[in-house]
């Protein structure tokens, strides 16, 4: 597909008015959009307004209207372009460094890397890391504990500053020398990282482990599938994991370290969900929305995603609502607004735009240094690959302000989509009409994007209960 | 705002916000029956003074009786538990 280039307008005039620093036009397809910096407000426009903007037609009364929402002005001196200065050039900013790439002492059904304890493994029959690499990019090494250290110290340097330590479950780590995890964060620390955060069970953090995080201020990510025992028991198919993993969070809380708790929602919890997100904020942690499953790794399950009525509630975008940050605005008109930056090293070395793009593979560290992949065309394609290539996206006035998930679009589509192409499949607008909530996006088997209305009464039906994404 | 609302519409310009009053202001016409405002602010559910005036610019609506409505909040990164 050809590329497209940013379309983005400033200091639009018409006689003696003219946009405001900060203030700018997006068109869409059948309609437009202004962001304001300064107000973090974004307007929807019809047609006829984008006319008037444009020039094609002349309405000084709309431009003194736009005066009176305080987006123009007749002021002529002293105007700044800001586009240019929001413009980043594609530098590391995040790096999950997946020390543990197989190993885990949980087998979770949706495991988007697909870990398992060794033991089952063997059982099984599936080699380590079988499942995830291409043959021709395989590589059987895992990286040693002083590669993992140039490979921190290569991150610092390239200007990173927030990494996370993930598996698998990554407190099994276990160097040459019997280091372990903790031995790489105090070097991360050493190096000068300002954010350092383990995502972990926490089945198996000690007294002494915990301790250790506090002295080592590390963040803790850990998950929580349920407030009941016997669900998330069988989630993780590791019978005893909730009590484990609560006398962690216990502990935690106990010293003080700051803790995420996440919940991933799919079929066999989504009935405890709320009280699951209840639970959680009365143990007085930080927590997001749930996340919903993606069908990636052995989330890629019909059998366990929820429920359509649970993934509109819980996952689709069903009404505009939307505001804009300089930061924000910047992530987008420099690349991907998610993907922009970030990086995952797995444990044989392979580079991954993402922690669940598992078969993108960009680089490898044990072939090449980690500047050389950074500084690759591999992944600063994806880092630079604005939403003006997403199919639909590319037409949506809203395409700057805006957020998705590459993976996710990649995956729902089931192989019909591209990577960086797939249209994000939890937005319900149709830029085409101006409408929203009548459906979604999908990819056909000829790659074409058409909008799904099979979720249509559903949509309406979670929507007049009050959906959990709908404006009040 | 409804989604009908912002349906393409050739003739008059429109100009709609679709920032959720918490980034924004709150426009008056956007304030419940019998609310009051206060500056910038979450002010439910309790201390609310009953409405002498609608709400102003910079101001947010305030539910003195009943549950408040769930904040909009506008669209973040879709959740993604590991980063």
């Amino acid at each position: 597909m050809k590329e497209r280039n940013l379309d983005i307008k400033e200091h639009l005039f018409s006689g003696e008015y003219t946009f405001k620093d900060g203030v700018f036009f997006v068109p869409g397809v059948s309609r437009g959009a202004i962001y304001d910096l300064n107000s973090s407000n974004i307007y929807s426009i019809n047609q006829s307004a984008c006319d008037i903007l444009t020039g094609e037609t002349e309405n000084p009364e709309f431009w003194k209207k736009l005066e009176l929402m305080n987006l123009v002005s007749k002021e002529k001196s002293d105007r700044k372009k800001i586009l240019p200065k929001l413009l980043q050039s594609p530098s590391l900013q995040f790096v999950w460094f997946e020390i543990v790439s197989d190993d885990c002492n949980e087998s979770c059904i949706h495991c988007y890397a697909e870990c398992m304890p060794s033991t089952y493994r063997k059982e099984m029959g599936i080699p380590a890391g079988e499942d995830k690499v291409s043959e021709p990019q395989k590589v059987d090494r895992k990286i040693s504990f002083e590669r993992w250290k140039q490979l921190i110290n290569e991150s610092y340097s390239l200007g990173c500053r927030k990494c996370q330590f993930i598996g698998g479950e990554p407190t099994l780590y276990k160097g040459e020398n019997n280091e372990t995890v903790f031995d790489l964060v105090e070097y991360a620390r050493s190096v000068g990282f300002e954010f350092i955060e383990i995502f972990t069970n926490g089945t198996l953090l000690t007294k002494e482990k915990v301790q250790k995080i506090k002295t080592l201020g590390l963040n803790v990510a850990v998950s929580l599938y349920s407030n009941d025992e016997i669900i998330h028991d069988s989630i993780t198919k590791t019978p005893g994991s909730f009590r484990k993993t609560m006398e962690a969070l216990k502990l935690l809380q106990d010293v003080g370290v700051p803790v995420r708790v996440e919940t991933v929602l799919m079929r066999p919890n989504e009935e405890t969900i709320n009280q699951t997100q209840k639970f959680v904020e009365e143990m007085g942690f930080s927590h997001k929305q749930p996340d919903v499953l993606r069908p990636n790794g052995r989330g890629d399950n019909p059998s366990i995603m929820p429920t359509r009525e649970s993934i509109v509630k819980y996952s689709l975008m069903l009404s505009p609502s939307f505001s804009i940050t300089k930061d924000v605005l910047s992530r987008n008109v420099s690349g991907h607004p998610c993907l922009l930056g970030k990086t995952a090293i797995t444990d044989n070395g392979d580079v991954l735009p993402c922690i669940f793009s598992r078969s993108m593979i960009v680089g490898n560290t044990q072939k090449t240094t980690l500047t050389q992949v950074v500084s690759g065309d591999n992944l600063k394609s994806v880092w630079k690959s604005t939403k003006d290539n997403v199919l639909v996206c590319q037409d949506c006035e809203y395409r700057y302000a805006c957020f998705d998930c590459r993976p996710l679009s990649e995956g729902a589509n089931q192989g019909n989509g591209q990577y960086l192409t797939a249209p994000y499949p939890r937005c319900t607008y149709n830029p085409y009409t101006g409408e929203w909530a009548k459906g979604v996006w999908r990819v056909n088997e000829k790659g074409e994007p058409y909008y799904d209305e099979t979720l249509k009464p559903i949509i309406e039906d979670v929507m007049q209960k009050g959906g959990e994404n709908n404006e009040s | 705002m409804k989604a009908e609302q912002l349906n393409t519409q050739i003739g008059e310009p429109k100009i709609v916000l679709v920032t959720p009053a918490k980034a924004g202001s709150c426009p008056p016409a956007d304030c419940p029956p019998n609310a009051a405002c206060r500056p910038n602010t979450d002010c439910y559910p309790n201390n609310c003074p009953p409405a002498m005036r609608p709400c102003g610019p910079d101001m947010l609506p305030c539910y003195p009786n009943g549950k408040a409505p769930e904040p909009p909040r506008p669209y973040p990164r879709p959740s993604c538990y590991p980063g």
